[in-house]
């Protein structure tokens, strides 16, 4: 017997009461850890997007929220495959790689995918009436990447990877690294999605951002397994930064007036706009949950020291010193911080975990450190509501608490 | 050689009508391995002299001391330290902590004087037996008697061989049959262990059980037998 197993028992024999003291603070670091891991994620993917991301110009269709960078295709309404040739054929400068996309959700099994159907280079390569444009030209002569301006779409030219596929088969996909390792699949493999069977024909590498869990096939595959023929969802373009200063916005919009195009460098923003909101919040959340805690802990405390006053007074008679009687509701408290602190975490990481695909589209895993200012932050306050009543459980006077019975 | 003195003890205690005078001038010499019994009606002072004498509450004047060492202006810790290492208490109520068990409540004065667990667990077996409490080691004073309760606190108040234990009405909640058995035990260990018994009662039998017979009126002393 010692005091810390004295709190112990006294604290396992009175489970509900900790359970419920517990709450609001395990509640609370869990909101917290949840919104901070997401956004931590949510950060992580916009820098790599930025980075990674082969397209700065997108075409959706008017109604589409770009509220989130992550969903802007996704289940999207759709525009005519027509506006694909209108952009190529039409006198707009500039235009160095294009790709027009359907993306809608597929479940295979009991999981959730995104489905991506894209046009390969070659297929878009192949068209003749496009052979006759300036497709893809340009790139050499005016879009050259060397001046300081580049720098206005947030990124800088040198760093953009022309990303497209040169070829993918009417049966072939592509499977994200997340999709991959969630269907055990390696190449060669075959995958059914809705009616057809595919053939898995490359594995990607991990990227970070949502092309993880997409599942990339033919474009006119897409359209006929998902029964939407001639529409697609988006068109990426790779601008020329030059060009797009020069007022190539200005002229697509012209082009496709019932179209909403942006840059990424404005769905970017949205983004971490969205982020900074989610900092701010964690930190509104951060002081909600040092009063709501304190309070709560203190609540129990002081409801917890009325209600052992007779057994305080019994260990102050046999002895005990005020100092470690505060000491024991001190140790307490320690033990409820600590115990809220890992269960804050480890709520808050499960519902980031879970979250975080449907509300961001970002795969997220547990940050290690959270776990630390989880505890630090709940000891915290568990201490700090309860500072002062053991202040004044100390001061209980021994006997006249026993003859209370 | 005196165990505990006093001189001229008073404990006035403060009322929206004015103030009160528990105990007023006791001045008491007791002998080590005494068993001392303080009768008296109820508020003639006979708890708070002994709560005084226990060093759980100061006297507002007057002087006490325990084997000459004057206990009546030293630090809360001094007291506490006193208690911790020579005193044992048995209650009325029985004083046990209701979600230890018997052995926990026992060991709880061990676990004071940084005593190892092993010696803890050992000691407090040991002195469960002694008051026939061997099987219930693991009882919650809930799953216990009211006799049974009382001897867990009889074995707590002497596990940590005090100099001293101070008994306060320990036969108030008991039957007439149980109080006598536990009277019996206090006796012996009186007797046996040389240990100082100063007990409060209102029972003349329980009385009848002292050595000493000290009788308490409105604050003061009456007699001693």
């Amino acid at each position: 017997m010692n005091l810390f197993k004295l709190v112990w028992i006294e604290l396992w024999n009175k489970k509900s009461q900790l359970i419920s003291s517990l709450m609001a603070i395990v509640i609370g670091i869990g909101v917290i850890v949840g919104i901070r891991t997401i956004n931590v994620y949510s950060e992580k993917a916009v820098a790599v997007k930025l980075d990674n991301l082969g397209a700065n110009i997108l075409v959706l269709p008017q109604a589409t929220s770009i509220d989130d960078y992550y969903t802007a295709d996704i289940d999207a309404p759709t525009i005519p495959m027509d506006y694909v040739e209108k952009i190529l054929t039409s006198d707009i400068k500039g235009v160095d790689n294009l790709s027009p996309k359907l993306t809608r959700r597929v479940t295979i099994g009991n999981k959730k995918f995104v489905l991506t159907g894209i046009q390969p280079k070659n297929e878009i390569a192949s068209k003749p009436l496009w052979q006759t444009t300036n497709f893809g030209k340009e790139l050499q002569t005016a879009c050259a990447p060397s001046t300081g301006e580049n720098k206005s779409h947030g990124y800088e030219d040198e760093k953009l990877k022309r990303k497209g596929v040169d070829s993918l088969k009417y049966e072939e996909c592509l499977l994200g690294a997340q999709v991959a390792k969630a269907l055990k699949l390696k190449e060669k493999d075959k995958l059914k999605i809705l009616s057809k069977d595919f053939i898995v024909a490359k594995l990607l590498d991990e990227t970070g951002t949502v092309d993880d869990d997409r599942i990339f096939v033919n474009l006119k595959a897409a359209q006929d397994i998902l029964g939407i023929q001639d529409q697609i969802s988006a068109i990426e373009i790779m601008g020329c930064c030059n060009a797009i200063s020069d007022g190539m916005l200005s002229k697509l919009r012209n082009l496709l007036p019932d179209t909403r195009i942006t840059t990424v460098g404005q769905i970017v923003s949205t983004q971490i706009e969205t982020n900074k909101m989610m900092k701010k919040t964690s930190i509104i959340f951060l002081i909600i949950i040092l009063f709501v805690g304190s309070i709560s802990i203190g609540n129990y405390m002081w409801a917890n020291v009325n209600e052992r006053r007779k057994e305080i007074g019994i260990l102050r008679m046999i002895g005990t010193y005020k100092s470690e009687i505060y000491k024991i509701l001190l140790m307490k408290a320690f033990i409820l911080g600590l115990i809220g602190g890992i269960l804050g975490y480890l709520l808050g990481t499960i519902s980031a975990y879970y979250m975080g695909p449907i509300f961001a589209q970002i795969q997220v895993s547990a940050i290690p450190i959270f776990i630390v200012w989880s505890i630090l932050i709940s000891i915290g306050i568990s201490i700090l509501g309860s500072l002062i009543p053991a202040y004044f459980a100390a001061k209980f006077e021994p006997f006249s608490n026993i003859q209370e019975d | 050689m005196n165990i505990i003195c006093t001189h001229n003890l008073t404990k006035t205690y403060s009322h929206k009508d004015g103030t009160i005078d528990a105990i007023k001038d006791i001045t008491l010499d007791v002998e080590k391995g005494c068993f001392v019994t303080i009768t008296g009606p109820s508020g003639s002072g006979k708890t708070t002299l002994l709560l005084t004498l226990a060093g759980l509450i100061r006297p507002t004047s007057g002087s006490f001391s325990f084997l000459e060492q004057d206990l009546t202006k030293v630090h809360d810790s001094e007291l506490a330290k006193f208690r911790r290492r020579n005193v044992g208490f048995i209650m009325q109520s029985f004083a046990l902590i209701p979600y230890l068990t018997c052995i926990q409540n026992v060991m709880l004065p061990l676990a004071l004087i940084k005593t190892s667990n092993q010696k803890q667990i050992e000691e407090a077996k040991s002195v469960l037996e002694t008051v026939g409490l061997g099987k219930r080691l693991n009882h919650l004073p809930r799953e216990l008697s009211a006799g049974q309760q009382q001897r867990v606190a009889i074995a707590r108040a002497m596990v940590n061989s005090p100099s001293i234990i101070f008994a306060d009405e320990p036969t108030g909640n008991l039957d007439p049959l149980l109080s006598v058995e536990i009277l019996d035990f206090l006796k012996e260990i009186n007797q046996k262990n040389n240990i100082t018994v100063i007990m409060v009662t209102h029972s003349p039998v329980a009385a009848d059980y002292g050595t000493v017979k000290i009788h308490l009126d409105n604050g003061e002393i009456k007699s001693i037998n």
